[in-house]
């Protein structure tokens, strides 16, 4: 399997996981990752075609709550650990692609969504080539 | 050295005060914690006030708890509200949580004193500590070795004297390994037995909180005050407590133990085989029945991990993105620069490298090879634990294949360090307890640790096996390797 190891593999899936990386360190992880995706071979060769996957070790059931009202965390604690605030939300840089010299979004402007919205910001997900 | 058992006793009647006990740790984590670097903070200044908390309601007449006075070490993955909680990466340098971890409210309710935080591998990855962001931690027992890890900053703490307890987690080994590294107990309990809430998540399926302690007692008692329910955590299993330090004295008579067989051949040192098989000796002489037990499956659980724990790890890691907490990387035009850059310059080289590996391993094309074959080997691994634990009620090996290896051995070769893993991971895919019993030193005069496991809540049979190999320690000569 790992002949599909290429350093252009190797390089789209740091794109994937949205992470920066040097030339050198592209060079190191695919040979890296090469040498643990060897090691695991001997799962790879296994016919496992009759086995049910175990996802967790506990057999998970939804668990509810009543939809109450209840304190959370406090707003002003926990933006004052964000790297940039404005108007009690988080400012991010601009999230559209069209061409612009301002690196960050005009004052005022909201450009993420509200606190709580954290999908939105995640750099996974929302690529369809994950599962 | 005092245990907390009678720490807690001295406190709760007067003999002793909380700020005593305290001052007395704080002293000798000044004369030798710069050598060792166990923690990333120490916060002598607020366990003041909590060490004065306790010795006033003890004035007063009231019990202050179970913990009563006793210094505790937190590994800094456990959210302490406005006390920085790093992960020992750069991302969250400087980080201060709004909120207590559970088990950091549980602990401040039966008396204890948070007297720090410890270092850790960058997110709990490694089995050395070399992973810190802030450098690495040492063995007190011979500081030219790494302490395990990756709860090395607690393992170290305990085994110097710095705090009677610490806390970790365990996601494949991170408080076994680490404890035997170090020669102290350390205990992965059930997964769900303690509540998740607040610790940082690296792998939410395997990852479980657990004591350090330099004793078994102590060990069952720290336990006992973190487990139960709490609604904050949804995998947290709805039932009390385990009773277990009442148990201790209960004996191994008639118990049945399996010695794995998997677990003692290739790739475990002869010095570690050894003392391995000295505690199942040992356990016999005590009443035990012991016979050696297969677990074929186990061999590939160091695979299925390498490829289970990256996936989530990388799922996880995906909200340290500059965004609400923590480092952002300035100049980026706009925010997908901003993650490429922050991420790049936030985590460490293993971070990065787990990251990718679970990446790939969750990516289309590669998933079904990889994720969704691992995820079978875990059915496999249970299903061979839950035949293991028809015939016998414990299972025995060794923690670790080897004893404290020096620093600096293993980083060049990512797949050698993993290898030190390969005792402890089965029973985070299945979900069981296990716990780590110092059982004397190798040839080297390091400590070994030896591993009992259990099936799933089966922690009071598990720590009177323990208790019983503890007791036989005390009674070693140095090991004889042929």
């Amino acid at each position: 399997m790992s002949e599909r190891l290429s350093p252009e593999v190797v390089a789209h899936v740091a794109q994937l996981a949205r992470l920066d990386l040097t030339d050198d360190e592209l060079a190191l992880y695919t040979g890296q990752l090469a040498a643990v995706l060897e090691h695991a071979a001997d799962v790879e060769a296994l016919d496992l075609s009759d086995v049910p996957p175990t996802a967790h070790p506990l057999s998970l059931v939804n668990v509810l709550r009543a939809d109450e009202p209840r304190p959370c965390l406090d707003r002003d604690e926990v933006l004052a650990m964000a790297p940039a605030v404005e108007d009690h939300r988080f400012r991010v840089p601009r999230i559209m692609s069209e061409p612009s010299a301002d690196p960050e979004p005009p004052a005022g402007v909201p450009t993420s969504g509200a606190p709580g919205d954290q999908n939105r910001a995640l750099p996974l997900g929302a690529d369809g080539e994950h599962r | 050295m005092t245990t907390a058992v009678e720490l807690a006793a001295a406190v709760r009647t007067g003999t002793a005060t909380a700020r005593q006990v305290l001052e007395e740790h704080l002293g000798r984590i000044a004369v030798r914690d710069g050598e060792l670097h166990a923690f990333n903070e120490v916060t002598g200044d607020a366990a003041r006030v909590a060490a004065d908390a306790v010795d006033a309601r003890a004035g007063r007449g009231e019990d202050p708890g179970p913990l009563a006075g006793v210094p505790v070490a937190l590994k800094d993955n456990l959210c302490t509200r406005g006390v920085p909680t790093t992960c020992s990466s750069k991302i969250l340098a400087g980080w201060k949580p709004p909120y207590d971890a559970t088990v950091v409210q549980r602990l401040a309710a039966a008396g204890a004193v948070v007297i720090g935080k410890t270092n850790l591998d960058e997110f709990a990855m490694g089995s050395s500590t070399e992973n810190s962001a802030f450098g690495p931690t040492r063995n007190p027992h011979d500081p030219s070795r790494v302490p395990g890890g990756s709860s090395g900053g607690s393992a170290a703490a305990v085994a110097a004297g710095f705090a009677p307890l610490a806390l970790g987690s365990d996601t494949g080994g991170s408080i076994r390994q680490p404890a035997a590294l170090c020669g102290v107990v350390g205990v992965k309990p059930t997964y769900g037995l303690v509540s998740r809430y607040g610790l940082i998540a690296f792998a939410s399926s395997l990852d479980q909180i657990g004591p350090f302690a330099a004793s078994v007692e102590d060990a069952a008692v720290l336990l006992e005050v973190i487990a139960g329910h709490d609604p904050l955590d949804s995998t947290s299993l709805d039932r009390p407590a385990p009773e277990l330090a009442s148990q201790l004295g209960r004996g191994v008579a008639g118990l049945k133990v399996g010695l794995v067989t998997e677990l003692t051949g290739e790739g475990i040192e002869p010095e570690v085989a050894e003392r391995t098989r000295q505690a199942a000796a040992a356990l016999e002489a005590a009443g035990a029945v012991v016979r050696e037990v297969s677990v074929p499956s186990l061999t590939y659980g160091l695979s299925a991990y390498y490829l289970i724990a990256p996936a989530e790890a990388s799922s996880n890691l995906a909200r340290y993105d500059g965004v609400r907490y923590g480092l952002r990387a300035t100049g980026a035009e706009d925010i997908t620069q901003m993650y490429g850059a922050t991420r790049a310059a936030g985590f460490g080289p293993e971070v990065k490298r787990r990251i990718m590996l679970g990446t790939y391993a969750l990516s289309a094309g590669y998933y079904d090879a990889y994720y969704g074959k691992a995820q079978k080997v875990r059915t496999l691994i249970v299903r061979d634990f839950a035949a293991a634990y028809a015939e016998v009620d414990v299972l025995l090996s060794p923690t670790t294949p080897s004893v404290a290896f020096p620093l600096g051995a293993k980083t060049a070769d990512p797949l050698s360090m993993y290898l030190n893993d390969v005792c402890t991971i089965p029973s985070n895919l299945a979900g069981h307890p296990a716990i780590s019993v110092p059982f004397g030193t190798g040839a080297s005069g390091l400590p070994v640790g030896v591993q009992l496991m259990a099936p799933a809540l089966g922690e009071a049979t598990m720590f009177r096996a323990a208790a019983a190999v503890e007791a036989a320690a005390r009674h070693l000569t140095p090991v004889e390797v042929t």
